[in-house]
């Protein structure tokens, strides 16, 4: 059992020293083998002192990733914080919002330089399929495991992950389309998916790569900032305070959190518990199409496989916070955001912050499983 | 009219090798005449006529085989792009060896399913698995076997004619994918933690074998044969490789709850296909003289000379794991001087695959009945009450984690003995999946049932998805664009109709459908309660 209560006094010097040498040990063992990783304190020290902008530059461009990361993840902790589920299929449902924005950007502009509005416009079907989405699936492969063991419908939320990631992947066969009647001028922008089911997709641009502090500062100006980035952070800001708007003044979103704290409680008091909770993956998948508007416009491609990746981190940052809690996944989305924006510009590979970001996952799981925000069973949603 | 005659599972039964003998034809009618044989056995009621009924069922059935495999060899492969079927295996004699291992296999398994005595029936049963495992390589590569020019290697050099498919390729892996599944379920099917990242443990088996059993470290040191340590050695350093990773990675976070524990052990799957990704260009140099030695401006050479070097830093870097590009060739087991292992000859593997699963299963199945195993039960029933009776939950809970990652370990050893090739693409999140398919489909907790999910998934996997995208394009080719048949259209649809492009959802399909309608798996776990009263 507990060892610090058997009489060890022969020991306690000794065990004050390895309080001291074990942290130490690992350090240098990290530092030993980080080092393939780029892991090399005294290099990214003299790199960062060496030009110091890059930390404010990385902090920019971390804070547009956290913008896009923050609308994932609160589709992620208001599904948890009010049926305590983690939905695998939200990084999917994002992915097909991606593919969605795509082809309708692309589709309505007919090949010519998709303007501003329609961009805009995309909002509005990506919110609207990937709310959709998520709500039909919560309705027919959630619902009825909802008094199940908790496993059972992770596993089954897993299994649409992957149904949603093959459809994305498929969504691809159709480049053959245009090929096929090649006569038929109003098919020929799907061109657009790729040469193979599996390539990235291109979103166009459609705002202009320029930085905009050159007209301020003149061309000298170390920083860099362009319209996307402005862009995806207005449009998060605008997100979450219409949906903390939505929670805190409407009946529903009062309904919603009467469901998180207490379900048998929110039934009695005449609260259709089935509906509010379809809401809640309705509200979280609108979220995520938001998001994959943001991270087109922001990022330029989309593939089938973005949305791992980007639920990982949305996952992370909304567990960083403390899961279940909307503000806590902005914040948690700010730090993985910088943090991985930074390691991408000072790791010798990007694949390296996707480890990093699990290992802060793993350390903020095992030491403060509760998050920066959170409390255990506190405020949710 | 089909339900008065046939049970539920007899038509289940005539509709999987029906479907079966329609895409397969050829010699494969031997293999499934035997499966539905067996299907059929095990659907006979517990009545007093149960064996007459079943041979008269597997007549029937076995006709209507034949008559789909005739159909196949003499309509279906006429289409274009399909497989040549040698004459010899769709000739009347052929036919009517089918007829008589379906005929005897329904006998056979009805009459063992009906034995009163629960041990002897099982006994019965392992005894016809095992005659049949240890005869499916010498039946199944070739219609004509001469004995004459005889090769335990590579059986079909003494075929007249070689069969159509080979089938052995496939189930050697879905031996090693049954072997992981097992691993899986004590982790998953036991002790109740969903382990999501498994594939990490798999990885680690393979690139030990990898790293210890090829030239790939010796090349770089000099002397290539330093780290060619021969397959028998290094399947243990592997399992026990992994199985230290499982303690390693199971020791921080088996504190955590069930769904936080799924998300963790995903990122191991993760982490570790990228650690091994980027391990192609090592330098490591003793990290308190770099950090002088960087913060004093040298970089590149320079630091390395300042500073003081452990691992490959002057010349080239130390080249671990060929990064994307992979390790190959990983050498193959020897027996003695007597025989080497070859790629392509599947027979000697097949045996050294099968005795692996069936020690396993052994294992696993004594490992379950014992104290720790009923430790592990009793954690998954319920947690608070193990914990009252004495039960140490971390100390239980790695325990799984470490013996389930060492049977993955074993898996992976093998398998990169076995493809003699390993890349860190073959080891990424949709196998952790796929593994979990393998043990949801079958019956978690059940280790018939978990290798019965193996056995489906890697039949559809690496079998049925492959026949049925050359069946469709043929007749797709053959039948509906006869006219065009290369044109852009036809290339569309094609696309659009491959079976293989819809493996994941079909995977994703199995574990939805199985959490809605069968949680427990086709085989469920026979506990205390749930056993069937005699």
């Amino acid at each position: 059992m507990d060892k610090s209560l058997a009489p060890s006094t022969a020991m306690p010097s000794f065990r004050r020293v390895g309080k001291i040498l074990l942290p130490i040990a690992i350090i240098y063992l990290v530092l030993l083998f980080g080092q393939p990783a780029g892991l090399e304190p005294g290099r990214l020290i003299r790199e960062i002192l060496g030009n110091p902008t890059i930390l404010v530059q990385q902090l920019i461009s971390g804070l547009a990733n956290a913008a896009i990361v923050t609308i994932i993840a609160i589709g992620y902790t208001m599904v948890y914080g009010i049926v305590e589920m983690v939905n695998f299929a939200h990084s999917s449902v994002f992915m097909l919002g991606t593919m969605v924005a795509l082809l309708f950007m692309v589709g309505l502009s007919g090949g010519v330089r998709t303007p501003l509005w329609l961009a805009i416009l995309a909002f509005i079907p990506a919110m609207l399929f990937c709310g959709g989405l998520n709500a039909v699936i919560e309705r027919f492969a959630y619902r009825s495991l909802r008094k199940q063991p908790k496993i059972v419908s992770m596993i089954a939320a897993l299994g649409m992950d992957f149904i949603l990631q093959n459809v994305g992947l498929q969504l691809g066969s159709f480049v053959k389309l245009p090929n096929a009647f090649p006569d038929n001028q109003s098919i020929q922008w799907l061109a657009v998916l790729g040469n193979q089911a599996a390539s990235p997709k291109a979103f166009p641009q459609v705002l202009d790569s320029v930085n905009i502090l050159e007209p301020i500062f003149g061309p000298d100006v170390p920083l860099r900032i362009v319209p996307a980035e402005v862009m995806v952070i207005i449009t998060a800001i605008i997100l979450v305070f219409a949906l903390t708007w939505f929670i805190g003044n409407t009946r529903a979103g009062k309904a919603m959190r009467a469901v998180a704290q207490n379900p048998a409680a929110a039934a009695m008091m005449g609260i259709d518990v089935d509906r509010i909770i379809n809401l809640t993956y309705a509200i979280g998948g609108a979220l995520a199409g938001g998001a994959a508007v943001m991270y087109g416009l922001y990022k330029g491609n989309t593939s089938w496989d973005v949305g791992f990746v980007n639920g990982l981190y949305s996952f992370t940052a909304a567990v960083v916070g403390g899961i279940g809690n909307i503000k806590g996944a902005a914040l948690g989305a700010l730090m993985i955001g910088v943090i991985s924006s930074l390691s991408n510009q000072l790791l010798t590979s990007s694949d390296w912050s996707k480890a990093l970001v699990f290992v802060i996952l793993v350390l903020v799981l095992v030491f403060k499983p509760t998050g920066i925000l959170g409390s255990e069973g506190g405020e949710k949603a | 009219m089909l339900k008065k005659i046939l049970n539920r599972g007899e038509i289940i039964a005539v509709a999987l090798t029906a479907f079966l003998a329609l895409i397969m034809g050829g010699w494969q009618i031997m293999l499934v005449a035997v499966l539905a044989g067996i299907l059929i056995g095990l659907a006979a009621p517990h009545t007093k006529n149960a064996v007459p009924r079943a041979a008269a069922v597997g007549l029937g059935i076995g006709l209507v085989i034949v008559a789909i495999t005739s159909f196949h060899n003499t309509t279906l492969n006429t289409l274009p792009g399909q497989e040549v079927i040698p004459p010899e295996s769709s000739t009347l004699g052929t036919y009517l060896i089918a007829l008589g291992l379906c005929v005897g296999f329904a006998t056979l398994t009805a009459f063992i399913h009906n034995l009163h005595d629960d041990r002897k029936r099982q006994i019965a049963f392992i005894a016809m698995l095992g005659v049949l495992a240890f005869a499916f390589p010498f039946f199944e590569q070739c219609p004509g076997l001469k004995w004459d020019n005889f090769n335990f290697g590579d059986m079909s050099a003494g075929c007249s004619v070689k069969s159509n498919i080979l089938w052995i390729g496939p189930v050697i892996v879905m031996f090693i994918y049954g072997l992981q599944a097992m691993g899986l379920n004590i982790v998953a099917g036991y002790a109740g933690l969903l382990d999501l990242g498994y594939v990490a443990f798999f990885a680690i088996g393979a690139y030990t074998m990898g790293l210890l059993n090829s030239q790939q470290l010796g090349n770089q040191i000099g002397s290539p044969n330093l780290f060619v340590w021969g397959f028998w050695l290094v399947i243990w350093f592997a399992a026990a490789a992994a199985a230290f990773a499982g303690l390693l990675f199971g020791a921080p976070t088996l504190r955590l709850r069930g769904d936080y524990l799924a998300i963790v052990t995903l990122g191991f799957g993760e982490i570790v296909p990228i650690v091994v990704k980027r391990l192609d260009a090592v330098k490591i140099f003793e990290p308190i003289s770099l950090f002088i030695a960087q913060i004093m401006g040298k970089t590149g050479d320079a630091a390395a000379q300042a500073s003081v070097c452990l691992v490959g830093c002057f010349g080239n870097a130390l080249d671990i794991t060929s990064g994307t590009k992979g390790i190959s060739p990983i050498n193959a087991p020897q027996l003695g001087d007597v025989y080497t292992f070859k790629v392509g000859e599947f027979v000697p593997w097949y045996f050294v695959a099968l005795i692996l699963l069936v020690v396993s299963a052994f294992f696993i199945f004594r490992l379950r009945a014992s104290r720790i195993g009923r430790a592990w039960v009793s954690i998954r029933e319920d947690e608070l009450a193990a914990n009252a009776m004495g039960i140490d939950l971390v100390k239980t809970k790695l325990t799984a984690f470490i013996i389930g990652a060492m049977f993955s370990g074993f898996a992976g050893a093998f398998y990169a003995s076995f493809t003699s090739f390993i890349s860190p693409d073959a080891f990424d999140f949709s196998i952790s999946v796929i593994i979990l398919a393998m043990v949801i489909l079958g019956g978690s907790g059940n280790i018939t049932g978990v290798l019965l999910g193996a056995s489906i998934i890697m039949l559809i996997d690496r079998v049925l998805l492959d026949r049925l995208k050359v069946i469709i394009n043929g007749v797709l080719q053959g039948v509906v664009f006869r006219d065009v048949a290369s044109g852009p259209l036809s290339v569309f649809v094609n696309s659009l109709t491959d079976a293989t492009a819809y493996k994941i959802a079909i995977f994703g399909l199995i574990l939805v459908v199985m959490m809605k309608v069968r949680p427990q798996g086709i085989l469920p776990e026979q506990t205390a309660a749930r056993r069937r009263p005699q």
